[in-house]
């Protein structure tokens, strides 16, 4: 079962792959909105990767500014969904 | 007989007066209201200034008082100009110094400001005896005809300098009748606007609500960023009419949102803008079972559209989306290199569009306009102008519709044979699981890639070989490259400058 930490780094791993800004720093509390360049088709993909790279289901009314803020949100989310990992 | 645009809203307002006409958020207009706040814009933006025919740049985010500037403008005698507030400062300066003498109108606080001067609409409303503003207004509409301008909006030019597209009041009442009837518009309708003013989408939005007197919701950006809220909103408000560009049904077909919101209430689906992807065309067929599904085709030059298919019985047997056939008042002639008319089935060649709706050509430019807009081949006995898209398609044998296959400039020649990239996406987006696909030409490689995407955002292991099955040899990509998600432009369209660079980076 995957920790919160473990869950953090995956989703860091993949937002840099997926939304490279060189020379900017991403931490866990980056604000992935409005410092992370983050579009629709970002959000789209984000939510399909935490639903295959994690087996959850990520509930539609829960797409949404609060859960997408930064990478520590999308991991608190995730290990909620997986039943309190952490 | 309708002369000027801003007559659909003299009429209706005197239908509804009490209907609401736009809903933005929290806020919401009746008819009457809006009539109200236009024409006292449009008095003082007359009495102010003493300008007619000239552009009013409408520089401000989309909402209700972008409404009342683009209709005040309108009934001051003038040509509005929407813009894009976030455009980069040096294109803003391009776009403006390409208008010449033109005004500014901004919102602030209580109304508006312009060239200086402020245009408080409290105030305004309180001291102007409405009845002698719309005697003034009138008078001076008396003057107007129908070629005179509507609207400019700039398009991107391949020199880098913004295209003002002119298009006249009798090309947007001409389309908006087509529409109304076509598509059966009725008053009842309930309109979700997506596309930003500054394209040109958003004119059938607007004139649909101010010719049947339907409600006009303005979608907000962050429902377009977490699209389940999107939907949420659709439901909850009874959105039964959309015009959207394909790339917003396609994620919203990714996060399956059509299963998991009862989204029942949209019976008339539109899109345009760019290609539409089959695989998405179907799933939308699937769960909106009676909807009526519309694809639509025309560049800022033409007024809106002059292409469109309503799809029915014959979509499970498409291989292609089509663009379809000619709207009313639209000609289509296809122009193969030299110029010459093509009258044979299968061949590729320029679509060309004649008719009304053809925007008398770019503001201050009439070098671009000479080229872009030429007499019609084969028409010497009177002056007939079409427009060259630059979009390359043919009319098939098979079904007598119009299909595009790319651009002009996405056409590329390799071992001697013409290739259009169009073709080869076309063929990938058969391909089951295949969401979106788009070809690029490394010039400097002489290599085609094919960037794609996928439902499961999965890489298709099988993509190369299975597209062999519709694709010759020499067109065959050299690459097929799996992406989780596609770069895009400022508009929503696919970022093929990004994908040629991404290559670049690749590489190096």
């Amino acid at each position: 079962m995957s920790n919160i930490t473990d869950i953090a780094a995956r989703i860091k791993d993949f937002i840099e792959r997926e939304f490279p800004q060189p020379g900017a720093e991403l931490t866990l509390s980056t604000n992935l909105l409005e410092e992370w360049f983050i579009d629709s088709l970002g959000i789209v993909n984000t939510t399909l990767f935490l639903e295959s790279a994690f087996g959850i289901e990520v509930r539609r009314a829960d797409i949404n500014a609060a859960n997408f803020r930064s990478i520590e949100t999308l991991a608190r989310y995730v290990a909620e969904r997986l039943g309190g990992g952490g | 007989m309708q002369r000027l645009a801003i007559e659909y809203l003299i009429n209706t307002r005197k239908r509804f007066p009490d209907k609401t006409a736009i809903v933005d958020g929290k806020e919401s207009i009746t008819f009457g209201e809006l009539w109200r706040r236009s024409i006292c814009l449009g008095y003082w933006l007359r009495t102010s200034f003493n300008a007619t025919n000239m552009p009013v740049v409408v520089s401000m985010p989309k909402s209700i008082p972008a409404v009342v500037a683009i209709l005040g403008i309108q009934l001051s005698g003038n040509i509005y100009v929407p813009i894009d507030v976030d455009s980069p400062p040096a294109r803003k300066k391009k776009m403006l110094d390409k208008l010449g003498p033109h005004l500014v109108l901004e919102s602030s606080g209580e109304g508006f400001t312009c060239a200086g001067s402020e245009c408080n609409m409290e105030e305004l409303a309180a001291s102007v005896d409405l009845e002698l503003a719309e005697e003034v207004v009138a008078a001076g509409l008396e003057q107007r005809i129908n070629l005179d301008p509507l609207y400019i909006i700039f398009t991107s030019g391949t020199t880098g300098t913004p295209k003002g597209v002119t298009i006249t009041n009798a090309g947007v009442i001409n389309y908006i009748d087509w529409v109304v009837e076509t598509y059966d518009v009725t008053g009842e309708e309930i309109i979700g606007s997506q596309a930003p003013f500054f394209f040109d989408n958003s004119v059938l939005d607007i004139y649909l609500m101010l010719a049947r007197g339907c409600t006009l919701h303005l979608l907000r950006t962050d429902h377009f960023l977490f699209l389940p809220t999107l939907a949420e909103y659709i439901r909850e408000n009874m959105v039964s009419f959309i015009f959207f560009v394909p790339s917003v049904l396609v994620s919203m077909t990714r996060l399956d949102l059509f299963s998991h919101y009862d989204l029942s209430c949209l019976a008339k689906v539109l899109f345009a803008g760019e290609a539409m992807p089959l695989n998405t065309l179907r799933y939308l067929r699937k769960h909106l079972p009676r909807a009526l599904l519309s694809n639509l085709y025309g560049p800022t030059e033409i007024t809106v559209d002059c292409i469109y298919w309503i799809f029915g019985e014959e979509l499970e047997h498409l291989e292609n989306v089509p663009l379809g056939i000619p709207c009313r008042n639209a000609e289509i002639i296809l122009l193969d290199e030299n110029g010459d008319v093509v009258t044979e089935p299968d061949t590729v060649a320029e679509i060309c569009v004649g008719g009304i709706g053809v925007s008398p050509g770019y503001w201050n430019d009439l070098e671009r306009t000479r080229e872009a807009f030429i007499q019609r081949p084969a028409q010497g006995a009177y002056r007939s102008i079409v427009y060259k898209t630059g979009d390359l398609g043919y009319i098939s044998g098979k079904d007598n519709l119009i299909y595009m296959v790319g651009r002009k400039d996405h056409q590329i020649k390799r071992q001697g044979y013409r290739i259009e990239l169009g073709e080869i996406e076309a063929a990938f987006n058969l391909l089951e699981e295949i969401t979106q696909s788009c070809a690029v030409y490394d010039d400097a490689r002489k290599e085609i890639l094919l960037f794609y995407t996928t439902f499961n955002r999965k890489p298709k292991e099988d993509a190369g070989r299975k597209a062999r099955d519709y694709l010759p040899a020499y067109m065959m990509p050299r690459r097929v490259i799996h992406l989780e998600r596609f770069p895009l432009t400022a508009n929503g369209k696919i970022d093929r400058g990004a994908l040629r660079s991404y290559t670049d980076s690749e590489h190096s």
